[in-house]
Formats: structure tokens, sequence, C-alpha cells
């Protein structure tokens, strides 16, 4: 060992807590060396005027003072914190969402024959996102082509009624039926 | 402080604009459903998709306007129109064109936005059954239809009443 690893030591060999080997050799090396024996002993000194100190308790006032300092900005600090995290977690959340609502929305705009430069470049290709975004429609397209007329089937009776243009020109059969 | 603030203005409006996690859940929802078909009822969805791209753009526009309707119509709403469709699914082809025209009449225009078709098939619903099919067999349109076709008219009227 060198005097830099002597000196690095000499804590851990003031309390023992050194391997007998390592204790052994900076015991030795302190008795041949003037520099690491004084620094050892000026190590020594520190310690020893610390122990010589008495522990004081501070007066419950001070205590209190301190404390009550301190508390405002440990809450402050924990609050940040929480806005913080709930930033982030929006954050991370709202992308997720908004690419996931984006994506959707180019699929139907691409099923609905939008002129977007995405769906001219894609023209051709079947991709599963477009056909999922409009999974519904698609499974039942028979159906919804003629749900207005399923939906209109009850005014049929009204095909016939026959309309006044003269005297109410605003009010169509179905309003003369409801009325 | 001002930074936290910034970075949640953002993470709001995103999720504004992206219309909430509504339309997440319809993707989600879509995206099982799929999952979950077999490889011939893909082939059937896969067809009907190059069938609706191939359709002209108001057909595409007006199935559109279809389904936003069924969306805003109750579960016993949309039953009926099912069973509805089940009879209507017997007329002959010719016979769809001729109800076709009909409906016409009653509403050339057909530009009914989907909250509107709501509203007007639910004020319909407040008619009884008896007092349409009254009218109905009044109406010159009932004697031009065949006796089958009647039959399926009456079932059309007085489905689930």
């Amino acid at each position: 060992m060198d005097c830099k690893d002597i000196q690095d030591n000499l804590s851990a060999f003031m309390d023992q807590e050194l391997a007998l080997a390592a204790e052994e050799s900076i015991r030795v090396h302190l008795g041949e060396c003037d520099q690491c024996a004084l620094q050892y002993a000026k190590l020594l000194k520190g310690w020893q005027a610390l122990d010589a100190w008495d522990d004081v308790t501070p007066p419950d006032r001070m205590q209190r003072k301190v404390l009550d300092s301190v508390k405002p900005q440990r809450h402050a600090l924990s609050l940040r914190r929480v806005l913080y995290a709930a930033a982030v977690l929006l954050l991370v959340f709202g992308t997720a969402v908004y690419y996931s609502g984006q994506k959707e929305r180019l699929a139907q705009d691409h099923l609905a024959g939008s002129k977007s430069p995405v769906q001219t470049a894609t023209v051709g290709d079947i991709s599963e996102d477009e056909i999922i975004a409009n999974l519904l429609i698609l499974q039942e397209e028979d159906f919804f082509e003629v749900l207005d007329e399923l939906v209109k089937i009850d005014e049929l009776p009204l095909a016939e009624e026959p309309s006044s243009p003269t005297k109410e020109p605003a009010r169509s059969s179905l309003d003369i039926v409801l009325t | 402080m001002r930074n936290t603030i910034v970075i949640l203005l953002t993470a709001l409006l995103l999720l504004l604009q992206s219309g909430m996690a509504s339309g997440f859940d319809r993707s989600e929802n879509n995206r099982k459903r799929w999952q979950s078909m077999s490889p011939e009822e893909k082939r059937r969805v896969t067809e009907n998709y190059r069938s609706w791209k191939s359709r002209p753009p108001e057909s595409r526009e007006r199935i559109q306007r279809n389904f936003e309707t069924y969306r805003e119509l109750t579960p016993e709403e949309r039953q009926k129109l099912r069973d509805r469709y089940r009879t209507y699914r017997k007329l002959e082809p010719a016979g769809k064109e001729r109800l076709r025209e009909r409906l016409h009449r009653v509403d050339p225009h057909s530009d009914r936005n989907s909250e509107e078709m709501t509203r007007q098939f639910r004020r319909m619903q407040d008619i009884p059954p008896e007092e349409r099919m009254r009218r109905l067999e009044r109406s010159r349109l009932w004697k031009d239809l065949n006796n089958e076709e009647r039959e399926i008219y009456k079932k059309l009227i007085f489905l689930n009443k």
C-alpha cells in the first residue's frame, strides 16, 4: 500500500473495520512514515474533540419554529410532485387516445372516399385498420343501406294523402296526420 | 409550476380533440370483434369493403347517415327495425322498387339528417298501427299491391306494435 491508500483507509482503520492483514500493514506503515503518522494524529485528534462535546437538546420553541418553517415546503413539494405525475400521465394518455382517434378518422375518411393525401397513397390496398374502423357498417351493409326506408315505412300510409298547397303550403301530410 | 400547467393544458387539449375515450372504446370493440371473427366472416366483410369502395359517394354518405341514425336508437327501436328488415327482404326486387318510389313521395328530398330521422320515427310510433293500416288500406297504393305484397305490408306496419 502506498501513502494514498493508507490515508484513504485511516478512518476505517480507526473504526477497526479492516481485515487483520490490512490493519497490520497500516500499523507498520504508520511506524515508518512520518507524513501518514501526522495525518493519523490529526484525524485522531478531531475524533477525540468530537467525543468531548455533549449532545445538546434544543429548546422546544426552537424545535417548533424549525418544524413549522419546513412543513409548508414539504406540502408544496408533494403537491408539485402530484401535479407533475398527473400531467405526465395525462400527456401520455392523451397522446395515445389522440393518435388512436386520428388513426380511426383517417380510416373513416379513406372509407368515405375523401380526397386526403393519405387516401390517395393507399388506394387499392386493404388494411385491417380501415375495415375495423367501419366494421359494424361493413358487417351489415345491406341492412344499413335500406335503414332509412325501414324507418319511413310507418309514413307509408301518408303517401296518398291529398296535399293542400293553396291553404297551407308549409304543412306536410305528416303534420296533417299528427295534428 | 408554469411548466406543469402548460403540460396539463396540452394534455387536456389532446383529450378533448380526440373525442375522449368513446372513440377509443368503439375502436377497441371493433378490433376485438374483428379478431373473434371466423376466416369466412372476415372474407365476407372484406368483400363488403370492396363493394363499399365501388359505391358512389352519395350512396356511402347515405349509409353513413343511416348508421348514425341507428346508433341513436334504443335497443327496442333497433330490434323493431331489424325485425322489419327481415320482413322487407321477402319483397321481390320489383316490389322493393315500388316501395322505394312510394316512400319517395312521402319524403321527396330524402335529406333528413340522423336526428330528424330518429325524431320522425319516434313521432310515427305515436300513431296506432291500426290507424296507419286503416289509412293505408284507403290509399291508391293498396290497390296496386298484390295479395302477397299486402300481407308483407301489413306485417311491416304491425310488427312489434
